[in-house]
């Protein structure tokens, strides 16, 4: 759970709106090259996430991976959502809404990790899941490192981050289902990390 | 030493004795013990005794690692127990490094117990450092020592980099630094900006690189990195790297997975070694024509996108080309990946775009008829688009259609008439046929049109290039060019367009064989005139030199001759000559020939004298010495022995022509200094007392021949002495006339013995002995005669006794043996006989009449109807030996009027006669034998 003190929240809020004014040249082509490395990681990763989507219906069996099979996705405590009003997502300042995508994947790694974890259990002989998974977990962990480094380089506080809760013991298709959610989550919020950076990117040109 | 001499000198004299003896020994147990203190301590470290003297101390601190560079104290503490034990304090602690007494000068007592020696670290410096004391003031005892490494603290390390091997191994390596000589821990440390990765260890003692795993890296993620270096003596790190590792990739190489052929295009499909989304990259595309070694590439910016396709263009139809590529980032960051495996492809065919080249060769065989043998080029690979299956060649005569064949071979041959032909060619392939080459076959008696001119060769590039200048014609279609070695007939030849001036030779041009170049202009109506050149290659010494002869040779010169090296061997333009020549033990000349020379002259050479000579054959690469030759100067020039033996035989013989005139002319010139007097008998007073000659008949019909006529001598034997005799001269004569005794015709005098011939059958042993006389004839001198008388005979007082002052002998022959035959030789030498014969018969007229008649009955005698007599008589005063004969004669004058008397008083021979027989009876009381049957014989008149 993000976990924001007074200061930070004052700061943060300082980098909402227009382009920060007191960032030097230098910074802010720092910022440019790293937003457009997160572009091209997060493009990269959106890939291997589809990927991912696909493995992992193809390993979870039946209702997985049929066609009519479409579940409800579920929430998780934490995680926020990748998706907002137009207006709400076009109004998020800089630092906001790097802030969410850190949150994300900050939680979503730890998800992704969990979700290896079951499917280890629950198919320890797919083998290019549980290594597409490792590696997603891993991605989405470099990904938050970039957003990090990114924020810093625009002098935004990166937030602490609280682990999220354990997950509660469930059974196996509660579990597949959870890991097929915290995939799509994961997806979406690449979906959604595309769209900001696309922003930021105009924002901060080369 | 100070401590020791001070405990020397305080103790009595044994117990310094002791010492000495114990001193070797304590040498040896402290060696000994440090060997074996090494031993041990090299498996330790370092040595820490737990009893005896060698628990005595200990050496602090102990360091496994000395740094270069730095100073290092130790210290030495004694044991209490020991300074009470062994009475010995830290003042007598000696320290060692490695056997090596430290000098005391470095030592500092700190107190009883401890000693301390400072150390600079060198990189010489040894361990182990001991120290040790002496018990007892003599035997040193080492109490302890450590070992350790003189080393060096990492250096930072610096140049970190790292490359990304496609997507998998991500590496970076580093510069070490110095060696440190001490096991050294490099780590490569790598961190993202939230996440700390674990430490990259490189492995079996690599330390300059590590591989970082696949699962701590990312692309697309900063990775900071740094190496820490740490061993005993300190630690290190270098910068930090912070390095995106798809800015450091380099791709795998793409692999080509088909190539799709067109006629004049390929088209490549690889697969990429990296996803668009994970490394957009672009390419370098290669391709060659194969066995080409130059590759083109396609143009950079045609390649800068991330594709996995690529169709080459403009390609050559029905050519195999090779193909390979490589990528790189879009980004241009990273590296360039190898170069893809090459791949192989061939574009299709299509027809011929040209038809091959066309000429031809013409051999007249009779009036009318002409073998034309066509010949055509193949194809070359680019002009041909594909694989030719054939050629259809039309021959037409006058626009009509003559022969039209099929065929794969490249020549044809035809025979045609003088007329004029059109020959045209064309090539086929699978996709179709070439444009026909056209060639004119002119009629027979066709006048070649302008030829070229200016025909130069020149090598470049290791060519044979011709160049020439083109007839001032416009209407010139192409230009043949003909080439041929001297000994090789088989003609090659290429074709060359119309705006071509000059062109290597595309053959198998050879160097140093020398090839005649053509060029013929071919034009619509036929060829011009061709004009050749002959050149090489490359030009090298001739193989063989030129054989050098001698064609004349004389006394200072000699004319020199040699033949043409072959073409074959002489390898290149012969430009020149040169001879050398060379004395016996003299220096070599040489002289340089021009090339169109065959044979050359040397002169001023030494007569009699012995050369070598060699000739040097020389082209523009070199020369090539041919045999040597030798040959002798003559001793005498040509026409020099002419010179001198004419000119010497011509004076001979003017010499002796004039001698012979002066002779015959001046013969009384002669007679001074070559005869001198002689005593003529004829005045002699002891003529008045010889014998009478008898009459002699003379039968002309009975001796035809002169010598004949006068083969009895009439000797007068003026003395009993029959050696006195024997000496007259006057029987030489009768020499020549011994060689015809056997024909009964002897007429030995007997003059001197008992030799007298009664006839002449009996003349050969009288002719014997008279022989025998003639031996000592040369002793007997006239005066002896005369003064003696003849057998005591006193000459009338009123007689004049005369004696010649002369003691020359009367015939020269008789002293000179060898010049007789010479007189028997000549024409005259019967009469020379005859002469003697006269002289003798005059001898006996003078002793029988005396004054002047004593000469002409003789005469009558001889020839008075002979006229061939007279002939022979002037022939004989003529010849010398007639000379010598008649200059016998004391009185010359008498001999002269004697001649011309035997001309006149023929008439009165009788006298003559008389007078012998009243000789004859005179002798006949002493020795008739002797001359009495001559007389009579010959006058007839005496009785026998």
């Amino acid at each position: 759970m993000e976990v924001l003190t007074g200061e930070e929240r004052r700061k943060t809020r300082q980098g909402f709106g227009s382009r920060p004014t007191r960032l030097s040249s230098a910074q802010s082509q720092e910022a440019a090259r790293k937003i457009e490395q997160i572009c091209k990681q997060v493009l990269l990763l959106t890939a291997n996430s589809q990927e991912l989507l696909q493995k992992y219906l193809k390993h979870q069996g039946d209702p997985f991976g049929q066609p009519d099979f479409h579940p409800e996705l579920m929430d998780f405590p934490g995680l926020p959502s990748p998706d907002l009003s137009q207006e709400a997502w076009l109004s998020l300042s800089d630092a906001e809404r790097l802030r969410q995508n850190y949150v994300a994947y900050t939680i979503l790694t730890d998800f992704l990790s969990e979700v290896k974890c079951w499917q280890e259990d629950l198919n320890p002989n797919a083998f290019d899941l549980l290594a597409l998974l490792e590696k997603s977990a891993k991605q989405a962990l470099g990904l938050r490192s970039n957003v990090a480094s990114l924020m810093k380089t625009l002098c935004f506080l990166v937030p602490l981050v609280s682990p999220p809760p354990a997950f509660e013991a469930s059974p196996d298709f509660i579990k597949k289902l959870k890991g097929w959610s915290i995939c799509r989550h994961y997806q979406d919020w690449l979906h959604r990390t595309e769209r900001d950076f696309t922003v930021l990117a105009q924002r901060y040109p080369l | 030493m100070g401590i020791l001499d001070k405990m020397l000198s305080g103790w009595s004299w044994f117990i310094y004795a002791v010492p000495i003896v114990l001193s070797t020994y304590s040498v040896t147990v402290s060696h000994g013990l440090t060997s074996r203190l090494e031993e041990q301590l090299r498996g330790e470290q370092h040595f820490i005794s737990s009893s005896g003297p060698f628990g005595c101390a200990k050496i602090t601190p102990e360091p496994s690692a000395l740094a270069i560079g730095s100073q290092f104290t130790a210290f030495c503490t004694l044991n209490e127990t020991c300074i009470d034990s062994y009475k010995q304090n830290a003042s007598q602690i000696i320290w060692r490094i490695k056997a090596t007494k430290i000098p005391e000068e470095k030592y500092t007592i700190i107190n009883q117990t401890t000693s301390s020696v400072i150390l600079n670290v060198s990189s010489s410096l040894e361990s182990p450092l001991t120290c040790s004391i002496r018990f007892y003031g003599q035997i040193e005892q080492t109490l302890h020592g450590i070992f350790f490494t003189v080393s060096l603290p990492p250096d930072k390390p610096e140049n970190l980099t790292c490359i990304l091997y496609n997507k998998d191994i991500f590496t970076c390596t580093w510069n070490p630094g110095r060696p440190t000589f001490l096991h050294t821990n490099f780590t490569l440390k790598n961190q993202w900006s939230l996440k700390t990765h674990p430490d990259c260890i490189p492995r079996n003692n690599v330390n300059n690189s590590c591989t970082i795993p696949v699962d701590q890296f990312d692309v697309y993620i900063n990775s900071v990195l740094w190496v820490e270096a740490e061993n005993a003596l300190g630690k290190n790190r270098s910068d930090q790297l912070t390095v995106d590792p798809v800015d450091v990739v380099k791709p795998n190489p793409p692999v080509i997975e088909k190539v799709i052929c067109f006629e004049n295009a390929l088209k490549i499909v690889w697969k990429n070694p990296l996803d668009e989304v994970m490394v957009a990259l672009k390419y370098n595309i290669r391709y060659k024509v194969t066995g080409s070694m130059t590759w083109t590439k396609v143009p950079e910016e045609d390649t800068a996108t991330h594709r996995d396709s690529f169709t080459l263009q403009g390609l050559k139809p029905y050519t195999e080309y090779v193909i390979s590529l490589r990528c790189k980032s879009l980004k241009d960051t990273g590296h360039w990946s190898d170069w893809s495996k090459e791949k192989s492809a061939v574009t299709l065919e299509t027809k011929p775009i040209k038809g091959p080249d066309l000429w031809r060769k013409i051999d007249d065989f009779s009036q009318r008829d002409r073998q034309v043998l066509l010949k055509w080029k193949k194809l070359e690979h680019w002009n041909a688009n594909g694989l030719i299956k054939g050629y259809t060649v039309t021959i037409k005569k006058k626009r009509q259609p003559f022969l039209m064949i099929n065929t794969t071979e490249t020549s044809y041959t035809v025979n045609l008439t003088k007329d004029a032909y059109m020959v045209t060619v064309k090539a086929y392939n699978k996709a179709g046929v070439s444009p026909e080459s056209m060639l004119t076959i002119p009629a027979k008696d066709f006048k070649e049109l302008p030829g070229v001119t200016n025909i130069t060769t020149f090598v470049k590039d290791k060519q044979l290039w011709v160049e020439w200048t083109a007839p001032n014609v416009s209407d010139i279609e192409r230009y043949i060019i003909e080439w041929h070695t001297k000994s090789n007939s088989t003609t090659e030849w290429q074709q060359e367009s119309s705006s071509s001036q000059c062109t290597f030779l595309q053959g198998n041009i050879i160097p140093m064989k020398r090839y005649m170049i053509s060029i013929y202009p071919l034009y619509k109506d036929g060829h011009g005139r061709g004009q050749s050149i002959e050149a090489y290659l490359k030009q090298g010494n001739p193989t063989i030199g030129p054989s050098i002869i001698t064609k004349k040779v004389g006394k200072n010169e000699v004319l020199l001759t040699w033949n043409q090296i072959p073409v074959d061997d002489q390898n290149g333009f012969i430009r020149n000559y040169t001879i050398f020549y060379k004395p016996n033990n003299g220096n070599e000349s040489s002289v340089t020939v021009d090339e169109t020379c065959r044979e050359y002259t040397l002169s001023s050479l030494s007569g009699n004298t012995q050369y070598l000579v060699r000739m040097k054959a020389y082209t523009d690469s070199g020369g090539t010495n041919g045999p040597d030759f030798t040959f002798t100067t003559l001793k005498f020039a040509n026409g020099e022995i002419e010179i001198i033996v004419i000119p010497a035989c011509l004076a001979f013989l003017f010499t002796t022509v004039l001698g012979v005139l002066v002779c015959f002319y001046k013969p009384d010139i002669f007679k001074k200094y070559i005869w001198p007097n002689v005593p003529d008998p004829s005045k002699s007073n002891i003529a008045q007392w010889s014998p009478q000659t008898p009459t002699r008949n003379f039968n002309s019909k009975n001796q035809p021949y002169p010598e004949c006529n006068f083969p009895d001598v009439s000797v007068v034997e003026i003395t009993a002495d029959k050696r006195s005799f024997s000496e007259q001269n006057d029987i030489k004569p009768l020499d020549p006339l011994k060689k015809e005794k056997s024909t009964s015709e002897g007429h030995s005098s007997g003059i001197g013995g008992s030799s007298c011939m009664s006839s002449p059958r009996q003349s050969v042993s009288d002719s014997d002995e008279s022989e025998s006389a003639q031996t000592t004839s040369s002793t007997v001198q006239y005066s002896t005669v005369v003064l003696s008388g003849y057998r005591d005979q006193q000459p009338p007082a009123a007689q004049t006794f005369t004696r010649s002052e002369s003691t020359q002998p009367l015939l020269d022959s008789e002293e000179r043996p060898e010049e007789s035959p010479a007189g028997e030789g000549i024409p005259g030498g019967d009469s020379a006989v005859q002469a003697n014969q006269y002289f003798k018969q005059n001898c006996s007229h003078a002793e029988t009449t005396g004054g002047e008649l004593h000469v002409e009955h003789p005469r009558q005698d001889l020839h008075p109807i002979n006229e061939e007599d007279l002939v022979k008589l002037n022939q004989l005063q003529a010849s010398d030996q007639g000379f010598q004969l008649s200059r016998a004669w004391p009185v010359e004058n008498q001999l002269e009027e004697s001649e011309s008397d035997i001309l006149h008083t023929n008439p009165e021979g009788h006298v003559g006669m008389k007078l012998e027989s009243s000789v004859l009876s005179a002798a006949t009381d002493e020795e008739p034998k002797c001359y009495l049957p001559q007389t009579v014989r010959r006058g007839g008149y005496m009785p026998q």
